[in-house]
């Protein structure tokens, strides 16, 4: 099949365009990247490890390894942020293995987001510790862990692996742990990116109270957290642990050529709303997959669900065996997913590495951990939602020094169509932050009943747990209601007699929780969730898409002292979405800052807290390859959901909203006849901005869209002759997000502006791409591209092509009553 | 149990009792033998608080309805108890409520939070106040009554003020409701007394007819009344053939059942196996801990009490402080070292609470034992033995100690009688929390005195550890089941009785 030598990689993108079935290829390639090869940097082990050690070692150390080893030693905590498979293991198995010479008895906890990875690590740690000829013993500890040898792990094991909610449970029982905690000398956050939003701030105050634990029993640990590449590795450490850490971050590992390919799926014939639109990723990805394959380089083919995986395998089978394609002779591929089975998964994983298989069509669920032998290639079908997960996956070809092909396959989506049209968003020095909030008062206070519980709580607590005032607010608060008793002179301790660890859910800010059930005999390991996301995504008849699997919702009860959802599996070929109505009143502002333009007619941009109505009350059915609506306006059935929530809006200058309004006064939507003609177009420009603000945020924080909201006004609730747009947290009590947005709402303005510019669609009314949101209570109506801009580059200080329009046309002191003298008509857009 | 000079109120929530039948609710009165039964307004259901009126000769008040149009006062033992529908009703009805009542008893009262900007404020607390300032004039020097209601749970205990007229006046408020808990809510009976003091006592729910029975749910007493036992004699009389013809009830079920129904009717243990009792072959040591709460932050007592020497030795810290919570147990750990060599330690639930804690407190303030106490200290349970290890059925409506020895017949004495160990636990917190003001003996009654009683402390402490020797002698001498029990699969019952 193939002529080259073995270590050449089979295909580079000028023999992929060549190669490529000619009545296939329309000019897919739109753009080409070479990332050069990369040298390991080396020290020898003797410079950082003690001699016995280095003796034993068979490798030289990377070069960031042995900073980071020498960080360490100078006590200080380290967050290694370098690439996939660049040996961070490494770092702390050798950090154990060297305090263990000093202290035989030397424990460490290590803290894996899931229970899925814990099992692979144990084994990699234990290998370590042989070859360097130590007896250390390395357990797990979660879930499934035998009852029976979890008193041998807590007494005996130097190195327990756990996971986050386990650690929340644990806890409690401390006095088991009394020997592991005084000889507790490091602990590992391993995969620290993953812990943003709301499940951030959790392990954020569970890293919290796992150390005034150790603390109390005379352990003193430092941290070693490891990390993809984030924009604020320093700061996220911190802001997990509550201590300073050391970044490290000059990767010293070696990496073969890269040649990154974008590969634009090509138009299909028009559709009837006149939007145009492309082959999806789902139908394109598999193809081009299989023809790498085929032609002698091994892929991975990247898919968001189980079942894409399966049709995957099926499409890519059809292509190559399709009689009028250039294709003789099959090639052997195979879906991965966990819904496998763990034997099916061990026989697919021995096949790739032997060579047997020449693809693998798999979830999320091989993008980490793993080791996937030689694999050459590798296929993402759409953009998996960040830059780091990007690369992850990107990284699983070419280990060592080898070459390799990676083709990226945007889907029809806002941000793969934002990353498509800006490769160099994927090469920014600054990559996405990862957010964790620890203003959250209703996550606080569950965490400090479970302290209270674990440990009385004193004033000595008060650095790591919100300072002292706050900490004396929430103990008065917590005796009030009758959960906590006790000063904070002496001790605070909880008062009830139940756990408060139970009420923990990671994925939900306290409140009302709804467990997830699956009905009949199944079962789903399914964190309980919150009300505003049971009432968003798991009302009756919505989809729910688990692990890779699709369910059903069949039955959503609040009426319940537990409410619950119960779930199906459902094998449709479509999914839906609600569309949200969002009303905001009793806003409070907080910080507030002016954006100075040159006339001082600046805007005022606010972050606060305010109260936030949500309903819910339609749904809409998509078909899941194509996004093609086939069924709307189905009934939830669910409440509203309020919520008092942090949030971040726009003032927009009364010059500004004139010249705009007057500009644009005579574009018209039809549709919108609630809304004064007039405003059409700048109703339609700033709600534009508020839904491409909101499209575009996951750019530069590592943040679900799915969890923000906003809405676009022309009566602000404090303010009610000034028009703006908000943004708002979609959990009770805030997560942070909207306040880095305020902090960084210049640059997220101007990638919103980007977006809109840059779209393939060339509409002033935007496409599913730029400026239209599946959620948009209000049908994507109305929404006007060029009000848009003119908005931004005011906000911006950059004028447009006509600068005489944007000039205020009457002195700007006036109050902003319409010309008729009457208040402005409230309008607002979601 | 009507504590001297004060009234007992039990607070019913009727969606949390288990078993809602007629000997039931009989079972519960019997054991609480309260003065006034308060059915609460949360998961209310008319036909209980009938069944309640036809069994009780005593009031029973519904907290929905005290009286068709407003406050209704109800005076027993002494102690005068106002209820009202809605607090509004204290100030705004026709005719004004008495100025004397020692409690007001109103479920409209209840804390309303905002988590998110971290307030609480209390529901009804203009209204209270309200008749606070009315009735200030006629009751002046006392504290005015306290506010009780089963919006809270029994064991909320706090003081609110409010301002009436420029003066800052204190509203105690007492929690009735239901006590939440791993496993069924806590039934709560108050001890009123005239000062406004307030003893709770507190059962699971399902502990009253024949769910008082180990392995009896709710659906298995369904099926033995519709087999035809009423009540727990009946199901102790039964033939166990016959016990097994009920659907849902095995061979090792039926035993259950009928054992646990014996040791209730009889006062007496019944043991399921014939394992040896731990520590077999060891002389026990009996221990128990007097703490601060259930969370403790001070060990101030260790009672300690050996049958062979038949003598009792304590450890106690008369000045606890929390920058030294480790002096007690310090004392204790080197004595014990010095005295014992290879002690088997005893205490009642004592993995749960004792054990655990006095390993800790030995780890941070005795860290020189630590080796000692891992290597050479053994620690028993024999209510985890007996219960969850399911090798006895104990008698008594709970496993708690106290219960036990009182369904044996091991009576403590009325004076130690009037003091329990959650009390205890108050008094040491106030102590610690006093910051040496009025630190010291001569404990005064009422609900706020400062000050421990040490002797009477000590007295109470001893008597719980010879209780726990005597409890843990039935069940060494106790006989095993009749039957023959090849096959009784053992079952992690997951009671949680503290």
């Amino acid at each position: 099949m193939d002529d080259r030598t073995a270590d050449d990689l089979a295909l580079t993108p000028d023999d992929l365009r060549d190669s490529y079935p000619t009545d296939r290829y329309r000019g897919q390639i739109r753009e080409r990247i070479t990332i050069p090869a990369r040298s390991a940097d080396h020290v020898p082990p003797g410079d950082v490890l003690p001699p016995t050690l280095a003796a034993r070692l068979p490798v030289d150390l990377w070069s960031h390894q042995a900073e980071a080893l020498e960080s360490l030693s100078a006590g200080e905590n380290v967050c290694v942020s370098t690439s996939t498979s660049s040996g961070k293991t490494y770092v702390y198995g050798l950090e154990i293995a060297r305090r263990a010479l000093e202290n035989p008895d030397v424990r460490a906890l290590l803290v894996y987001p899931t229970k899925a990875l814990s099992r692979d690590q144990r084994r990699e740690l234990a290998e370590l510790f042989d070859d360097l000829g130590l007896d250390l013993t390395v357990g797990v500890y979660d879930g499934d862990t035998d009852p029976g040898d979890k008193a041998r792990i807590r007494e005996e094991a130097n190195v327990v692996i756990t996971n986050v909610a386990g650690l929340n449970q644990y806890l409690e029982g401390h006095h088991r742990w009394a020997g592991f905690h005084a000889n507790c000398e490091l602990v590992v956050v391993d995969e620290a990116h993953s812990w943003t939003g709301i499940s951030g701030m959790h392990a954020a105050w569970i890293l919290r109270r796992a150390r005034r634990v150790i603390d109390w029993y005379g352990g003193a640990p430092q941290y070693v957290l490891t990390s993809a590449t984030i924009g604020n590795p320093g700061d996220h450490a911190a802001a997990l642990t509550g201590e300073p850490a050391t970044v490290i971050d000059e990767d010293g590992s070696p990496r073969g050529r890269r040649h990154l390919v974008f590969w634009e799926p090509p138009e299909r014939s028009g559709d009837d709303d006149g939007i145009p639109s492309k082959r999806p990723a789902t139908v394109e990805a598999p193809e081009l997959w299989a023809h790498c394959c085929y032609h002698g380089v091994p892929s991975l083919l990247f898919c968001d669900s189980r079942k894409a995986t399966e049709l995957a395998v099926d499409r890519a089978t059809d292509f190559v065996e399709h009689p009028t394609l250039p294709y003789a002779g099959g090639v052997a591929l195979e879906p991965y997913n966990a819904g496998h089975g763990k034997r099916s998964r061990r026989e697919t994983e021995r096949r790739l590495k032997s060579g047997d298989l020449d693809g693998v069509a798999t979830t999320s669920a091989l993008e980490v951990g793993i080791d996937v032998g030689g694999i050459d290639g590798t296929v993402l079908m759409g953009y998996p939602g960040s830059r780091s997960s990007f690369w992850q996956r990107i990284g699983r070809a070419g280990r060592g020094t080898r070459d390799a092909l990676s083709v990226f396959v945007p889907d029809q989506a806002t941000l793969d169509g934002y990353v498509s049209r800006h490769p160099e968003y994927l090469f920014e020095n600054d990559p996405e932050d990862a957010v964790v909030d620890l203003e959250n008062h209703p996550v606080f206070l569950q965490h400090l009943r479970c302290a209270a519980q674990e440990l009385p709580v004193t004033r000595d607590d008060a650095d790591p747990f919100g300072g002292r005032d706050r900490l004396e607010r929430a103990v008065a608060y917590g005796r009030k209601t009758g959960d906590l008793e006790g000063s904070l002179a002496g001790g605070v301790t909880y008062a009830r007699r139940d756990r408060p660890q139970d009420d923990i859910s990671l994925y939900a800010t306290g409140g009302t929780t709804f467990d997830v059930r699956v009905a009949g005999e199944g079962s789903i390991d399914h964190e309980p969730i919150g009300e505003a996301r049971a009432y968003r995504d798991y009302h009756e008849g919505a989809t729910v898409l688990y692990r890779g699997d699709r369910y059903e919702v069949r039955e959503l009860r609040a009426d319940r002292p537990q409410p619950f959802v119960e779930l199906e599996p459902a094998d449709v070929d479509y999914y839906t979405q609600s569309q949200r109505q969002v009303a905001i009143h009793d806003t409070e502002v907080r910080e507030s800052r002016a954006v100075d333009v040159a006339d001082g007619n600046g805007f005022r941009l606010n972050w606060g807290y305010g109260t936030v109505t949500v309903r819910y009350p339609t749904y809409t059915k998509r078909d899941v390859e194509t996004g093609e609506v086939l069924e709307t306006g189905l009934e939830t059935g669910v409440p509203p959901v309020e919520m008092r929530t942090q949030l971040c809006w726009a003032e927009v200058p009364t010059g500004v909203e004139r010249a705009v309004t007057e500009t644009h006064s005579d574009y018209r939507n039809e549709e919108c006849v609630d809304l004064p003609p007039r405003l059409h177009g700048y109703l339609g420009g700033i709600h534009a901005i508020e839904h491409a603000m909101i499209g575009v945020a996951p750019l530069e924080l590592t943040v679900d869209s799915n969890d923000l909201g906003g809405l676009a006004t022309n009566r602000l609730p404090d303010a009610p002759d000034t028009s703006g747009w908000f943004i708002y947290d979609g959990v009770e009590g805030g997560l942070g997000f909207s306040r880095r947005i305020y902090e960084e709402f210049e640059d997220v303005a101007r990638r919103a502006r980007e977006l809109i510019v840059d779209c393939d669609c060339g509409r002033d009314e935007g496409c599913p791409a730029c400026l239209m949101s599946d959620r948009c209570g209000n049908d994507n109506r109305p929404l006007y591209g060029p009000a848009a801009t003119d908005v931004i580059d005011a906000l911006l200080g950059e004028r447009g092509a006509e600068p005489a329009d944007l000039e205020p046309t009457a002195a700007s002191g006036e109050t902003s009553e319409g010309d008729d003298g009457r208040r402005r008509p409230p309008a607002s857009v979601s | 149990m009507t504590t001297r000079g004060g009234a007992t109120l039990l607070a019913v929530r009727c969606e949390t009792l288990a078993e809602r039948g007629d000997p039931a609710l009989s079972d519960a009165l019997e054991y609480f033998d309260p003065d006034l039964v308060y059915v609460l307004r949360e998961g209310f259901d008319p036909r209980i608080a009938s069944r309640f009126r036809r069994a009780f000769d005593g009031p029973v008040v519904r907290a929905d309805d005290p009286r068709r149009d407003g406050w209704r006062v109800e005076t027993v033992a002494g102690i005068r108890f106002l209820f009202a529908d809605a607090p509004e009703q204290l100030t705004d009805s026709a005719d004004d409520p008495p100025a004397d009542a020692d409690y007001v008893v109103c479920d409209a009262i209840e804390t309303r939070t905002d988590a998110v900007s971290l307030e609480v404020d209390l529901a009804g607390r203009e209204a209270i106040a309200a008749y606070r300032a009315r009735v200030a004039d006629e009751r002046a020097g006392d504290g005015g009554p306290t506010v009780l209601t089963g919006a809270l749970e029994a064991g909320y205990d706090h003081v609110w003020t409010a301002t009436v007229d420029g003066s800052r006046v204190r509203l105690p408020v007492r929690g009735v409701g239901p006590i939440r808990r791993a496993g069924a809510a806590e039934l709560a009976c108050l001890a009123c007394g005239p000062d406004g003091s307030v003893a709770v006592s507190s059962v699971p729910a399902d502990r009253f007819g024949l769910t008082a029975l180990e392995g009896v749910g709710p659906e298995t007493a369904d099926r033995l009344r519709a087999a035809g036992y009423d009540d727990r004699d009946a199901v102790a009389e039964a033939a166990l053939a016959d016990l097994r013809s009920v659907r849902g009830i095995g061979t090792a079920t039926a035993e259950t059942i009928r054992g646990s129904a014996r040791a209730v009717a009889e006062g007496r243990v019944v043991r399921r196996t014939d394992d040896p009792v731990p520590p077999a072959d060891a002389t026990p040591l009996f221990v128990d801990i007097e703490t601060d709460g259930l969370h403790p932050t001070v060990i101030p007592l260790i009672g300690v009490y050996d049958p062979d020497r038949g003598a009792y030795v304590d450890f106690a810290d008369r000045d606890p402080s929390r920058d030294d919570p480790g002096r007690a147990t310090r004392e204790f750990v080197d004595w014990l070292a010095a005295e014992y060599d290879r002690p088997a330690l005893v205490a009642w639930n004592g993995h749960e609470f004792d054990f655990p804690h006095l390993e800790r407190f030995v780890a941070k303030y005795a860290p020189g034992f630590r080796e000692y106490w891992r290597e050479h200290v053994s620690t028993y349970d024999p209510y985890d033995w007996a219960v969850r290890g399911d090798n006895a059925v104990l008698p008594g409506r709970t496993n708690r100690l106290g219960d036990v020895a009182a369904a044996l017949d091991c009576d403590r004495g009325p004076e130690v009688a009037a003091i329990d160990g959650r009390t205890l636990g108050t008094r040491i917190r106030r102590l610690l929390e006093a910051d040496g003001a009025g630190a010291g003996a001569g404990a005064a009654d009422g609900p706020d005195a400062v000050g421990v009683d040490w002797e009477r402390a000590r007295r109470y402490c001893e008597a719980d550890v010879r209780e726990l020797a005597a409890v843990y002698d039935a069940i060494v001498t106790a006989e095993t089941t009749d039957e023959s029990h090849d096959e009784r699969e053992t079952t992690q019952t997951g009671l949680t009785d503290f």
